[in-house]
């Protein structure tokens, strides 16, 4: 019996490194075991595909935070006017059956907002910018573009606010997992993105080129939207504060000049239509 | 002098039988209901109010259609667009209702240059417009129009006629303003209180009415745009067509 508990003990004493490196090994695993489920959870949140009426609802949300800060604009003539211009180059966008909305938001700041779904906002200030029809229909075909891009709704994915497996949309008349805490969370990334970070400088260019060429082939000059980078510019030298936002969250409009104009250079045609854009403008 | 004579009266009795003035489809203030038939289908129905020189038809597609108005009047065919004003016949662009209702209009034709054929004081015939109509009459004036358009064919049927108090507000004409002005017209209702009756986004497509969370956000301006939208959504098409149109971009490029 004694020869028996020596030999357990002996074998205890000289398998404690194996337990333990044994443990080691387990916690490795149940350590990568965590890093590969939240690795596995991280991509399938990031592939999370929205339907169309999801997008509108987290586009709604991001909507009301721009309205909330920025109120409509009062004046009639220029809801309208971009309203039929943003309707015509969203007619030729990759997702023209979206339910596209346009209005024109009241502050100097010089800036232009899409949220998902099909709701985009110009300011006033980037309205005393515009010369030309031309170049109202580029600045909303740069929107229109983020929204066919999706590029806000990767950014709502990439902060990983969203599981998988919610549901935002449940019924046609129920608000599904869309919670006030969500939105308030979704509300504040899109502030974050479209108002202080941006959302990325590959994102804006692409925006540019796939904008400019849907106000192209709305049959507007394209390189309309270089005068309006070129007005850009020199507010940018001004040190205008109506361009601060602008610039916190864009590339430089030299840089998008740059990045554009082998693009559009060659291209010659399309209407201009300044007088037109005076005619709404100025009231008359 | 036989021969002569048989050619001086044949010009005659085609002069008789061919005149671009052509007569009214009733000649006392009356108002007619007609429906539209291709084959076994209704198209549509026209309420008509007549007189000797002007007409008034109001078209519609079914029964729960806004009425698409024409005018004819001081020679001139008018369409009352659902944007505000009065466009010239060929300045409309609509579906079939623009070669039908012409049919109609009688005494003012689409062009003067219309072939207007008339027996025995009576509206005979009319091609306009690339559609050739034939009357058909009974006691009460033109009962019945076979209406023949390209490869389609129309019986316009009178379903019932009535005499009418002379109303010239029903003839008079609008023409429209500057299209600036005209769809400055178009978002008027976007500051006014919000009709809780109007689903908050564009419910044809499938998308939710309006929610609103308690996150800040400015709900009410944005239940305001996607009102005026979806208000607008019928006046839109037409609004973007002459948009396009008169800036010859969109649909309307060169």
């Amino acid at each position: 019996m004694k020869a028996i508990t020596i030999a357990i003990f002996i074998a205890a004493v000289s398998a404690t490194p194996a337990l333990a490196q044994f443990g080691d090994i387990l916690g490795k695993v149940n350590r990568n075991r965590d890093k590969i489920m939240k690795g596995a959870k991280v991509a399938r949140e990031a592939t999370k595909e929205f339907t169309d009426q999801e997008e509108v609802a987290l586009g709604r949300v991001v909507s009301a935070q721009i309205l909330a800060a920025f109120p409509l604009s009062k004046n009639d003539r220029l809801q309208n006017y971009v309203t039929l211009v943003g309707n015509t180059v969203a007619a030729y966008s990759s997702r023209s059956e979206l339910p596209w909305h346009f209005a024109v938001v009241e502050t100097p700041t010089v800036n232009a907002f899409s949220a998902p779904g099909g709701y985009v906002f110009i300011t006033t200030g980037a309205m005393s910018q515009v010369q030309s029809e031309a170049e109202l229909a580029a600045i909303l075909g740069h929107e229109i573009a983020h929204t066919t891009e999706r590029h806000i709704l990767k950014e709502i994915k990439r902060a990983n606010v969203i599981s998988a497996g919610t549901d935002l949309v449940q019924s046609q008349y129920g608000a599904g997992q869309l919670t006030d805490e969500l939105a308030q969370k979704v509300g504040k990334i899109a502030i974050d993105k479209l108002f202080k970070t941006g959302i990325g400088r590959r994102e804006e260019f692409e925006a540019d080129r796939v904008g400019v060429a849907l106000a192209g082939q709305a049959g507007y000059k394209k390189d309309a939207f270089l005068t309006f980078l070129k007005s850009l510019s020199a507010l940018e030298k001004s040190k205008s504060s109506a361009f601060r936002q602008l610039a916190a969250t864009h590339p430089k409009p030299q840089e998008r000049d740059q990045a554009l104009r082998a693009s559009v250079s060659s291209q010659s045609g399309g209407q201009l239509l300044a007088e037109r854009w005076q005619t709404w403008n100025s009231g008359g | 002098m036989r021969t002569r004579t048989l050619l001086l009266y044949s010009i005659a009795a085609v002069a008789a039988v061919t005149s671009h003035a052509a007569p009214a489809l009733f000649t006392t203030p009356t108002k007619s209901e007609w429906s539209v038939m291709n084959g076994k289908s209704t198209v549509g129905s026209v309420t008509l109010f007549s007189e000797a020189r002007n007409s008034r038809a109001e078209w519609k597609a079914d029964r729960s259609a806004a009425p698409i108005v024409f005018i004819g009047t001081s020679g001139k065919i008018w369409v009352r667009t659902v944007a505000g004003g009065d466009v010239e016949l060929d300045s409309y662009k609509g579906g079939i209702e623009s070669t039908i209702v012409p049919a109609l209009l009688l005494p003012v034709t689409s062009t003067t240059s219309d072939d207007v054929a008339v027996a025995s004081g009576k509206i005979s015939s009319y091609h306009y417009r690339g559609a050739r109509a034939s009357y058909r009459h009974d006691t009460k004036g033109v009962s019945a129009v076979d209406l023949k358009a390209g490869s389609q064919q129309f019986v316009l049927a009178r379903t019932s006629v009535g005499g009418a108090k002379a109303d010239a507000t029903l003839y008079v004409v609008r023409p429209r303003k500057a299209a600036a002005s005209r769809m400055a017209r178009l978002s008027g209702d976007l500051f006014a209180p919000s009709k809780g009756t109007v689903a908050a986004t564009a419910g044809t497509r499938g998308v939710e009415k309006g929610f609103k969370f308690a996150d800040g956000g400015d709900y009410a301006a944005l239940e305001k745009i996607e009102a005026r939208d979806m208000e607008w959504q019928a006046r839109l098409k037409e609004a973007l067509a002459e948009f396009q149109r008169e800036g010859k971009v969109g649909e309307e490029q060169p």
